[in-house]
């Protein structure tokens, strides 16, 4: 009898264990705002470093792919926001537009994209003679079928709201005109991410609910087949549209394998043990032991980061001199050691460094007697409760947090609240005081001005600085590049006085790989570290 | 008559559970509707069309006859985000689940047995205090840290085995075995670490038996008496805990799951739960259940042909 309560207590904990392993995942993918978050430009950050291919390239081959997560659907329309899913999407399907080395938006599957002056039209000519691998031809049909889908409500795509301020016209069977609903000089950007992965329509209609299991696009590599937290298999797609410049087709891989390894360890294990050959990994501990141990390893950071919200009304942090107390009082770079062993870049910005429109303004650094004289001279004591969900992660930095704020004096209470809750009480507006957060990667500096906007819903933050809505309308009406950098510049200049929120570190993302796999390309901008797939080769 | 009774317990069995996992899913606190939607949840218009699709607004046992009436109609439902067939989950990680199981139980079955009759024969021995106290060792040790070790010795180290991942039997018989075997160890290591033990104590007042007495007298050998007179008399708490565990790891062996990425039913279960997929939840829990009963009936079964007392009683 003492045997079988001793298994159900064992199984109990390890059922806790594991939801607390699901739960510090699903927090990396959690959309938030991230106030002025924004990689922009360069399809990068934060320093990718990328395996040149000194060698010639070897064609063929099967290369094995471990996957951070089970992936269920490979529908563009529910978002595939995870880097598990785009890992896998970026094989099968191609955007409109791409970003080249150096970080310019380039037409991709589009052979053209041109806009009017006003950046309110702007019309994209397809390629010629591409199809989908199902035989259907890529033309304009294609393309407004697949806007078409994002809008329609019964698709519930994760793109609907983006979508529907879209009108889309085709003057011929190459040439889709879109008419935004207000200029945006940047849109080219948004054909560059999911929404810009064109899937087959008559895939869509013979499938139906079925289609995020049997997805079909124009990509390198086609579905073959796809068991759920088994593995993914794709093979090369033989009449795929491109070639490298040497004029060998594309892709060079046979077939790539995708498997989920839920456990970061055991991934890492499972790549050392020769089961896989490439592994991606956001977990900073991983990565630390990955580096130098022989394996090639391609770090990426965008603008996502760790940050600290304040609800800009509520006392005592409607006062802007306990906001700069508090992030002062804060050492980014202790959080780093303790809870990421030192591998993640510490960060001043909602933009990512590598970023056009980032610049260093003078943000509050670490300075625990300008904290204390910020708060002698608030005059009043400050007790306040700091929120976040109960991850280890998160415990780990709010327990941190506590200890650097009560060093400059502030009493502060910990609450932590289940992520669903949550979220729905932070964007229901339900009022905090300082919370914890995570910003996800932006395309444009101009997707983070509804966060700081005053008046507007999505402005968690309850901030509002008539200089920085006008500095953002003056960022979105632009044409010139140099009038949005000095825009975004003031932006960031008010905001890093204001301090509204504050980021602490850049999330980190790697890509692991054996020294036999070449051609990794600088992964895309929005893409949390996934690549494109195209020119991978073994050898 | 007996087999009557017992299927209509099942019955009565699977509708007590997938009801109390109806009211369970329906206690957790947050909303499904948060979960789905995340950041867009305060968005009324979308929310109360998340609400009508889940039928959330249905009295909970309106929405269990309405989900009931799907199962028995072989309409498990779909997840609501990506349109995942339960069915579909249930046809392609079950087999695996069991698999594992299976292998695992007979494993630990395999060691058990011989170690427990060694053990009681010489009861108190110098090899009986060795085999105690390796039982008690492996006991106190979790699954998950006896998976982190093989990994570690042969997956990274010898590179004899693959560290996660499953190959289908329709596949490669051997790549299926070599890919089932970390995993399996993990699992029976502590199974057999309880079934020496439960066999061991039982043994040992079995042969305090007149008739074990007897049979020696009559100069039997060992291994007669062993094999043929003690065991089977000695093996009803092993089998009622055998049978408990069957059912318990078919859902039961999340962690080895996790940690050698197998698409069993386990994981996917808990990741459910996490994201607070109902349906799945509900779909999974009942073939949980109508394993657990399926097991329990069988040892019944087993009683019966052990000892026919049990048939008459």
């Amino acid at each position: 009898m003492g045997v079988r309560t001793g298994r159900r207590h064992l199984s109990a904990a390890v059922i806790a264990v594991a939801v607390a392993c699901i739960v510090a995942a699903c927090s990396g993918s959690t959309k938030s705002t991230g106030g002025t978050a924004a990689s922009s430009a360069p399809p990068t950050s934060g320093g990718a470093t990328t395996t040149a291919a000194v060698a010639a390239v070897k064609t063929g081959g099967t290369l094995r792919f471990g996957l951070e997560s089970d992936v269920s659907t490979l529908d563009v329309a529910q978002g595939l926001a995870q880097p598990a899913d785009k890992a896998i999407a970026l094989s099968i399907y191609d955007p409109l537009a791409s970003y080249d080395d150096s970080g310019n938006v380039v037409p991709y599957l589009a052979s053209a994209i041109t806009h009017s002056a006003d950046s309110k039209t702007w019309t994209v000519t397809l390629r010629q003679g591409v199809t989908f691998s199902d035989g259907t031809p890529l033309n304009a049909d294609a393309v407004v079928a697949h806007y078409k889908r994002l809008q329609d409500p019964a698709t519930k795509s994760t793109w609907q709201s983006d979508a529907t301020k879209l009108t889309l016209t085709t003057p011929d069977e190459s040439t889709v005109v879109f008419t935004l609903a207000s200029p945006n000089v940047a849109f080219n950007q948004q054909l560059c991410g999911t929404e810009g992965y064109i899937e087959s329509p008559t895939a869509v209609k013979a499938e139906g609910a079925d289609y995020g299991r049997k997805p079909v696009g124009t990509g390198p590599f086609v579905l073959k087949e796809f068991l759920t937290g088994d593995h993914v298999l794709v093979a090369k797609n033989p009449s795929y549209w491109k070639k490298d410049a040497n004029g060998v087709q594309l892709p060079y891989l046979d077939a790539i394998r995708f498997v989920p390894i839920p456990d970061t360890k055991a991934r890492l294990s499972s790549l050392q043990a020769g089961d896989v050959d490439l592994i991606q990994t956001a977990d900073s501990s991983t990565i630390k032991q990955a580096l130098g141990s022989g394996l090639n390893v391609q770090k990426v950071s965008g603008s996502s980061s760790t940050i600290v919200i304040f609800d800009n009304k509520v006392a005592p942090v409607d006062d802007v001199r306990v906001r700069q107390a508090l992030a002062s009082a804060t050492d980014r770079q202790a959080i780093n050691s303790i809870v990421y062993g030192g591998v993640r870049q510490l960060a001043y910005s909602g933009y990512a460094t590598n970023s056009p429109f980032y610049e260093n303004v003078g943000s509050p650094t670490f300075d625990l007697a300008k904290a204390k004289s910020l708060l002698a001279d608030y005059g009043k004591p400050v007790d306040l409760t700091l929120e976040c969900i109960p991850t280890p992660e998160a415990n780990q930095i709010l327990q941190l947090l506590q200890q650097m704020w009560q060093a400059a004096g502030v009493k502060v209470t910990l609450k932590t609240e289940e992520q669903g809750q949550y979220v729905s009480d932070i964007y229901g507006h339900k009022p905090f005081q300082a919370a914890c957060f995570r910003s996800v990667q932006f395309v444009d500096p101009d997707d983070t001005f509804s966060s700081l906007q005053t008046g507007n819903t999505d402005n968690l933050l309850s901030y509002s600085n008539p200089a920085v809505d006008a500095a953002f309308q003056a960022g979105r009406t632009a044409t010139a590049m140099a009038d949005r950098i000095a825009a975004y510049h003031t932006v960031q200049e008010l905001v890093a006085k204001d301090v509204p929120f504050f980021p602490l570190l850049y999330d980190l993302y790697a890509n692991i790989s054996k020294p036999t796999v070449h051609g990794l390309p600088v992964p895309e901008a929005d893409s949390l570290g996934a690549i494109k797939t195209t020119t991978l080769w073994l050898g | 008559m007996w087999v009557a009774r017992k299927v209509a317990r099942l019955v009565v069995v699977v509708f007590a559970v997938s009801a109390l996992t109806f009211l369970l899913t329906s206690l957790l606190p947050g909303s499904p509707v948060d979960d789905i939607l995340g950041t867009k949840a305060t968005d009324p218009v979308l929310s109360a069309q998340v609400r009508h699709d889940l039928h959330l607004g249905d009295p909970l046992p309106v929405r269990y006859v309405h989900w009931a009436d799907g199962v028995l109609h072989g309409n498990f439902g779909r997840a609501y985000n990506d349109n995942e067939k339960v069915t579909d989950i249930i046809r392609q990680r079950l087999p695996v689940t069991l698999e594992l199981l299976v292998a695992a139980q007979l494993l630990a079955l395999a060691v058990a047995v011989p170690l427990a009759m060694v053990s009681a024969y010489r009861a108190d021995s110098g090899l009986d205090r060795i085999i105690t106290a390796t039982s008690f060792g492996t006991l106190s040790i979790p699954d998950f840290v006896v998976a982190i070790v093989l990994v570690f010795v042969f997956a990274v180290r010898l590179k004899w085995l693959p560290a996660t991942g499953y190959v289908h039997l329709s596949d490669s018989v051997t790549g299926n075995l070599r890919s089932i075997t970390l995993p399996t160890i993990a699992l029976a290591l502590g199974l057999s670490a309880v079934y020496t033990r439960l066999l061991r104590a039982d043994l040992i007042a079995t042969l305090q038996e007149e008739y074990i007495l007897m049979a020696r007298a009559q100069g039997l050998p060992t291994r007669r008496i062993m094999l043929h007179h003690a065991l089977r008399p000695s093996s009803f708490s092993l089998l009622t805990v055998f049978g408990i565990n069957t059912g318990a790891l078919i859902g039961g062996t999340v962690i080895v799951e996790y940690l050698f990425a197998l698409p069993g039913m386990g994981f996917r279960l808990v990741d459910a739960i996490g994201r607070r997929e109902y349906i799945i939840v509900q779909g999974l829990v009942l073939v949980i259940a109508v394993g657990y009963v399926l097991a329990n009936f069988l040892v019944d079964l087993l009683y019966g042909m052990l000892d026919p007392r049990v048939r008459h009683a």
